[in-house]
This record gives C-alpha cells, structure tokens and sequence, in this order.
C-alpha cells in the first residue's frame, strides 16, 4: 500500500460511525425523535465525508496506476457504507404515534377517471373512502386548483394537526433544537480525530489559498473536485448559513452513489418549475430521470428536490431554510420534509410537484 | 480497383468532419436569463471558456460574480466549460440565479 493509500487508511479509522452503528433501527421509537434526528444528522456527515473520500479515490485510479486493484477494494467498502447509510437515514414514515418531528404533510395520488358530469362524482368517491389524508388527482385533474378543490370536502392536513395541537411537545422539540444547534459542531468534530478536525478547520478559516499546506491543499482538491469553492465549503462553519454551493454538488454525488432510481435535483429546480412552468425545467436532469425509469406514475423513480424556502422569492424574504420535496412515483405520493414546524411553505411545493406531474407528458 | 478502395474511406470521412470544421471557431449566440426574466445576449466562440461570459455578465448587471449561479440546463457551469463542451447550440439559454442560503437547524 502506498503512502497516499495508507494516509487514507487512517482518514477511514477516523470515522467510527462508518465503522459501525451503534444505533439499533429496528427497535427506533418514536419517543426519542431527538436522538433520532440527532443520528441522521451525524450519519448524513459521515456519509458527506465518505463521498468525498470515494470520489477521490476513484477519479485518482482512473489514471491506470497500479494501486488501482488495491484502492477498487476500499471503493467497494466505501460504496457500501455510504448506501447503507443513506438507507438507514431514510426516516420511517410518521404515524399519529409519532408527531411531527419533521412535518410530514402528505398527499395521496389516485389515479381515478373524473366524472365528466361534474366532480361531484369524484368527491364522492373520495369521502367513500373516508380516509384520512387528502387525495389528489394526479391524472384526472388539470391544473392544481382543480385537483385541490377535489380534496377540499376532506379532512386536511392531519399531520399538520400532530403538530400544532401539541403545545408541550413543540416547545421541548424547540428547547432540543437550540441544544442540538448549540452543541451539534462540538459533537460532530470529537468524533472525528483532533488532527483531521484541524485539518479542516485550517483550510475553512484561511484567508488565502496560498496559506495552506501540500496536505491542506490536497484536502482542498477534494472539495473543488466536484465543484466546492473554498468559499461555499466555509459556510460549513458553525453560525453559518449552508450555500448552494454545498448542497448541489453533494446532490449529485449522492445521486450518482445512492440507489439508480433516486434523482436529486438541483436546488434552483422548484424556484425555476414555480415561475416558468414545466417548459423551464424540462431539460434538466433529463438523461438521469429517464435512466431511473423516467417519470412515469409507477415507475421506481424517486425526484428529490432541495428547497431553499420559500419557493417564491419576495423582497423581505429571500430564503433562509433548507427543506427538502420528494414525488415519489412508485408510491404516488408527493412529500415536504421541514425541519422547523412553523414555516408554512408546503402548498407552496404541492402546488409546483403538482404542475410539473400535469404539466409532463 | 486500388484507386476505388483508397477513395471510398475519404469520402466517407470528409463528411462528417466537414460541419465540425466550421464550428471550433464560429461565434454562437447565447441568452442569459435572469431569475426575474430579463434576458442578455452574448455572442462568444464556441471553444471560449464561459467563465469569461460570467465575468462579463456579472460586471454588467454589478454583482459580484460569486453571489449568483449560472446554470445550463440545471447543472452549474464549471470553471473550464465551453460552449462546445457543453453541446450547447444557437440561441440557448443560461439561467442566472441568486445564491441560496439556509439556517443549519
């Protein structure tokens, strides 16, 4: 093994939540949402340094050179790990057991034939049924109004009301937020060992590139390689805000490791889909959509969108939450992932997924 | 018949090069849309890196040119990107958008 290899060896021993877990998720309750929330977020960081870790291995073996054998068999251990780790993070879905540690505002496809004699028909159908959620027509209706009005006779937003009728337990997640933001970067970085935390940190708070080490350096490298600055990388600092420019990389990297049927779009996606329609956006990821079984109600595949909320910019508000939508076509179901309770941009989401479902041919 | 073996390969090769000759140095044109819709033209060869067209974009509409993000059919475009690296064609479009940011909570 060389000594580029053998430096990466002790960079992977640094990581112990790669190395195993400690956290049993097959006995996860949902009483605990802190500690669960708590994994995802050191689980996502790990598995954020092990992509990096990945995609310089290969594109570094990808020259020919000898140690290509040696560094494939580390790739395959990364590989792994990263996947699992991303299955493990996919948070199960809530139920009235577990309140809205993340909102989780749901709405249900069905694929029913409207009544051309008026959509009373439909809404019938629908409270037949009487189910909880809302259904929404994603083949019947045309545009998004019709489809809400569709759902409007039914009860609404029942995850919604986990959330906002339990007082006590908003304000003890609001206490465990500010604690878990307060000492997240601490607990993040002693896990990781003293020297690669340095590392890090040296290169995040230099001025100038010409400050940094051959080692630093070569750290750096592996941030720009997939297209993170120096300076989106900084806003990783504690008491910063995450930029684009950090999320969009690690979104397609993350797309291209996880699962083949898993896209993740850019973040600029929902902000360009909610002012120009489907026309602006129909270009984009298009050769990734069709290899994941293209978009097709059924198909296996999984569009998942970052939003910097809100979708539509306003002079006062120009954005300052990540969250995240999902349309999943094998389900059928549109999802809004918000970590905070009181922001309320989840129609907002409903409305653009649901223009982009009508809209695509 | 040696005649014919050696001509037939030129003439097959000759037609497909013949179009790219022409492209390695034309100028193409290129529309950059700003998140609010206004649109700019640019018209720049199509082996010119287009960090050179951000620059000039940025210094146009003053802004810095780290603070927005220039996107071609949603992927953002790298440091060494071209147009023809890009397969771009005549009058395509390139989104401009304002950096997005969020609170870690």
């Amino acid at each position: 093994m060389n000594e580029a290899l053998a430096d990466w060896d002790e960079f992977f021993a640094t990581l112990p939540l790669l190395r195993g877990t400690d956290f049993d998720w097959m006995s996860y309750k949902p009483q605990e949402p802190a500690k669960y929330w708590n994994y995802v977020r050191k689980a996502g960081k790990d598995a954020f340094a092990m992509i990096v870790l990945v995609y310089y291995l290969v594109s570094n073996g990808a020259d020919g050179s000898t140690e290509f054998e040696e560094k494939l068999e580390v790739i395959e251990f990364a590989i792994e790990h990263t996947r699992g780790m991303y299955e493990r993070c996919n948070p199960p879905r809530l139920s009235a057991e577990a309140p809205g540690v993340l909102r989780h505002a749901q709405v249900e496809r069905t694929t029913h034939t409207v009544d051309k004699q008026g959509g009373d028909g439909v809404r019938q159908a629908n409270a037949k049924r009487g189910s909880d959620s809302r259904h929404l027509s994603w083949i019947g209706c045309s545009t998004f109004s019709e489809a809400t009005e569709l759902a409007a006779p039914l009860p609404l937003q029942q995850s919604e009301q986990y959330v906002t009728d339990d007082a006590s337990f908003r304000t003890s997640m609001f206490k465990t937020r500010q604690e878990m933001k307060n000492n997240l970067y601490n607990q993040l970085t002693s896990e990781i060992s003293l020297d690669h935390r340095r590392l890090v940190e040296t290169i995040l708070n230099s001025a100038e590139d010409s400050e940094l080490s051959e080692r630093e350096r070569k750290y750096l490298e592996l941030l720009s390689l997939r297209g993170v600055t120096l300076s989106s990388a900084r806003s990783l600092l504690p008491d910063r805000w995450v930029v684009d420019g950090v999320i969009n990389p690690f979104g397609s990297l993350i797309s291209v490791l996880a699962a083949r049927t898993i896209v993740i779009l850019n973040s600029f996606f929902a902000q360009k889909l909610s002012k120009y329609g489907y026309e602006g956006v129909s270009r984009w990821s298009r050769k990734e959509i069709a290899t994941a079984g293209g978009f097709v109600p059924g198909s296996a595949l999984k569009l998942v969108m970052p939003i910097s909320e809100p979708i539509e910019r306003t002079e006062r508000n120009k954005g300052m939450h990540w969250t995240l939508g999902v349309i999943d076509c094998k389900e059928r179901r549109v999802e809004y992932w918000n970590s905070l309770n009181a922001v309320g941009d989840a129609s907002a989401f409903f409305k653009v997924a649901f223009n982009y479902c009508n809209e695509h041919d | 018949m040696a005649d014919e073996l050696e001509n037939a390969p030129t003439q097959e090769n000759e037609l497909p090069v013949e179009p790219k000759a022409e492209d390695a140095n034309t100028p193409i044109n290129i529309k950059v849309v700003s998140s609010t819709g206004e649109e700019v033209f640019f018209k720049i060869k199509r082996n010119t890196k287009l960090s050179k067209l951000q620059l000039a974009y940025a210094q146009k509409i003053g802004k810095d040119v780290g603070t927005i993000r220039f996107l071609y059919d949603g992927e953002r475009i790298q440091e060494d990107d071209t147009p023809q690296s890009l397969d771009m064609e005549e009058n395509d479009a390139i989104d401009v958008m304002v950096e997005q940011v969020g609170g870690r909570r």
